[in-house]
């Protein structure tokens, strides 16, 4: 009867349970009376005994159910609040983690079709159809796309008229790359650092670079080089259709790759922190290059050899070395490189990426498609808009979010990060095997990166170059890695970005370009020393130079 | 007798004196004696009067010696504490407006001659006679030339190989300059605006800009014109000594100067803040260039036709429009313009500098040498360091401290900062422009992209 009671209790107040206590123990004469029940009353006790268990399941059923409910709900909100259909997810990751494509040739198109007559074309309405062209980039669908970055293409063929002069024609597409950056400055955020990568999120734009395509814009001269790159330049790809004198093609099948002179191009580059772009070499030259450069490189639009056995495609060989190299296959779009044939799906493109991850790794794969610059395009691929239907179907095969967030965009910044050089100067050397340098900058006046573009009366926008007077001074710490406390306070040295070391230090001294006076003296006593030592003369055998 | 007593009190003490006075009152018996004087005694008088009035005069002509040469002193220092002596004067005032100079192909010489090597050279050295060179710039000697800023000169030359590829060449050119100016950074200070003209001096550094020597190297691109001036290039000279498709040099006597397109090139130029140059070129192109510009414009190695009537010289018709434009016309010391001849004087030089003075005035006056892009110099400026033997000699001929502020750095430091506000209310009004060359007939241009 106790049992009885306190089954019941749980429907009841505390008070009457405790009331019932009471009265059990003073055996009021109510429940005297039960000593003797009859067979009707212990029908129904048993009823009501039945009827509370079912009760009962039935409360601890629900509560059950809205455990269940409850943790679904909650264990989706702790994974973003992502719905299951991989399209919406894929939207929702994008809009995070945007695309940062390696490869687009819009800047072709506005030579070839407009002379560069940006005010003859207008970016912000949809480019396909009209004008009597058919692109596939245009604002509305790169917004569509959730294309957050792209390095844009400054192109001329090799078999183009005024071939001579291609390094006027490269400066012209810089120029008008320029132009429409500034032209449309409430969607387009000028880059050339991966810092400005990583601002474009924050400020909803879409970080704009310049990748120069085709090593033939640099004349074999290491001095242009170095102005493509102040400029702006930041990757380079060694050659197009046609050897330069120093590289070999993807057109060229002899077993030639980097001369030495192509070895010093790709070490400059590494200096001047421009990313070597090694689509369209040959294998031999993909080759050369992995085993010369000591930066990451990119492919900027090439797709997997193993799947379409065109040159332009990269061989499982070369992708091997990929994780060593630290580098980014970035996926070309083409039909021709995707299926060897004129058609192909998405899943195909896809498929690319899978055989890519298998080889290389998820760490080594990101979009170059190549848009505008290509004249056919898979189904389901049509544009620049089409992007989230690619990692929809990523998110369907399995890969994760943070895959998806890697190929998207990560990879891409990670290899340009490594790729960047500073130059500074050693303020500290107290740490034990740390170098505190002083990197100093010149960027751009923050309030020039906000004020939105000047309206000229017809609505038009304006480019202003970028004047001196714009530009600030921007003094920045890094503690750098210096194993053998090889530097002192004074010296100019290069630094470059590395993974990191521990909590604060993930830069290391690259170089010593230039020692303080006292560093100097010092090096001297030492050899003046060593000279004493050896009884020769002081050699300056070991000194930099 | 009080006289007397007077006249000696000088020489005394002041108890004398009154012990004297107090003695005349009193009466004493000494003086009681002189009252009648003998004539041994006024003659004695006489005398020592005499004496006592030369002595005066002498200490009068003392003082006023005295006077004058602290006056002459002090005013000389009021005057700045200048010597009397021109050349001291002129180093002195150079130590404080240290030379701008317009034009300077070392960048070329070291092309030329080293292939853009410069490990191969140590500009701290004297590089004249080494090397196998005989070049006229250096450190040591800019320094003791006073330079305090200069424009490097990229250059290409219309018949040089590969001319077709120009623009790679002149890139090649800025980035030897910017690669020498960063290996001996405690010598030259990158500078790209009139702001780091002047900051140099106070660093004690050279401000050095480029100037691009010659419109070919844009190949009739706007946007290669834009880039140029992303990559440093603060003025162009229009020609060299080839026409491009829109401009005529001032090898070209036919009457033609500005295209359409070179207007264009103008007005962007204004736009962009590059100071246009208008050497090299003739006298129709001047004349366009100055109808269009809407900034002032420069010389940067030019003399007067006037006095050498070498058509690389500005003709007098020209001089007369410089003060309405507000630029600059920065005296060439070559002697083939200097003295149409082979050799010139230092003081020819400064009879050009006169001329444009009386024509133009002198505010448009500057210097620009063409050092290292002349084989033959004038007596007296063989090389950078003689800048201030030449203002020496304008001291002399009465130009003020000013004038020669302004010959040697205000007046381009002006007109550069006039082209920079110019081009910050363009920048506000306008867009780029980009319109294409339209084809020309019998020139190699290139109408397309």
């Amino acid at each position: 009867m106790l049992r009885l009671l306190r089954r019941s209790r749980n429907s009841m107040s505390d008070e009457e349970s405790d009331a019932l206590d009471a009265s059990q123990l003073l055996g009021s004469s109510d429940t005297a009376a039960d000593e003797s029940p009859s067979a009707a009353t212990i029908d129904s006790r048993r009823e009501s005994r039945r009827s509370h268990f079912v009760f009962l399941g039935i409360i601890l059923a629900a509560a059950v159910l809205v455990l269940v409910v409850g943790l679904s709900v909650g264990l989706s909100s702790v994974g973003g609040g992502r719905s299951s259909d991989p399209m919406t997810r894929a939207e929702d990751l994008l809009a995070e983690y945007p695309v940062i494509d390696g490869h687009n040739d819009l800047a072709y198109e506005l030579r070839a079709n407009f002379k560069n007559q940006l005010g003859d074309i207008d970016l912000l309405k949809n480019t396909s159809g009209q004008y009597g062209v058919a692109w596939q980039t245009d604002i509305p669908r790169l917004r569509a796309g959730h294309v957050g970055g792209q390095f844009w293409s400054a192109y001329m063929g090799c078999g183009e008229p005024h071939r001579e002069d291609a390094t006027r024609t490269f400066l012209d597409q810089m120029d008008v790359i320029k132009r429409f950056v500034q032209n449309y400055t409430s969607t387009f955020l000028w880059a050339t650092t991966s810092k400005d990568m990583e601002l474009a999120v924050p400020a909803n734009k879409i970080a704009s670079l310049i990748g120069v395509e085709g090593g033939h814009a640099i004349s074999s001269s290491l001095g242009t080089l170095r102005q493509l790159y102040e400029l702006g330049a930041r990757y380079m790809t060694l050659t197009h259709t046609c050897n330069t004198p120093w590289a070999h093609s993807s057109t060229d099948t002899t077993s030639n790759g980097l001369t030495d002179f192509g070895r010093r191009v790709v070490l400059e580059m590494n200096r001047l922190g421009m990313l070597v772009d090694i689509s369209h070499v040959n294998n031999y030259t993909m080759s050369d290059v992995l085993a010369t450069s000591k930066a990451p490189v990119i492919f900027s639009h090439s797709s997997a050899y193993a799947l379409c056995n065109n040159s332009r495609n990269v061989p499982d060989n070369i992708l091997m070395k990929m994780p060593a190299n630290g580098g980014v296959v970035m996926v070309n779009f083409y039909p021709g490189f995707i299926n060897c044939s004129s058609t192909a799906s998405l899943e195909q493109v896809a498929d690319h990426i899978d055989h890519i991850c298998s080889v290389a790794g998820v760490d080594h794969i990101g979009i170059g498609a190549d848009y505008d610059g290509i004249d056919r395009v898979p189904y389901g691929l049509e544009d620049v808009s089409k992007y989230p239907a690619l990692f929809a179907e990523l998110l369907r095969r399995g890969y994760s979010d943070s895959d998806v967030a890697k190929v998207a965009r990560l990879n891409i910044i990670r290899v340009f990060q490594e790729a960047e050089e500073f130059v500074g100067k050693v303020i500290g050397t107290q740490m034990m095997k740390t170098a505190k340098v002083e990197v100093t900058r010149m960027v751009l006046h923050p309030h020039v990166l906000k004020v939105s573009s000047i309206r000229h009366t017809d609505g038009r926008s304006l480019y202003i170059p970028p004047a001196f007077s714009q530009y600030v001074k921007r003094r920045k710490k890094y503690l750098c890695h210096d194993p053998e406390s090889s530097c002192r306070v004074g010296d100019l040295v290069m630094i470059r970005s590395c993974q990191p070391l521990n909590k604060r230090k993930h830069f290391t001294v690259a170089e010593i370009l230039d020692l303080s006076p006292a560093h100097r003296a010092e090096i001297e006593r030492e050899q003046g020393r060593l000279g004493e030592l050896e009884g020769t003369p002081g050699t300056t055998e070991g000194s930099s130079s």
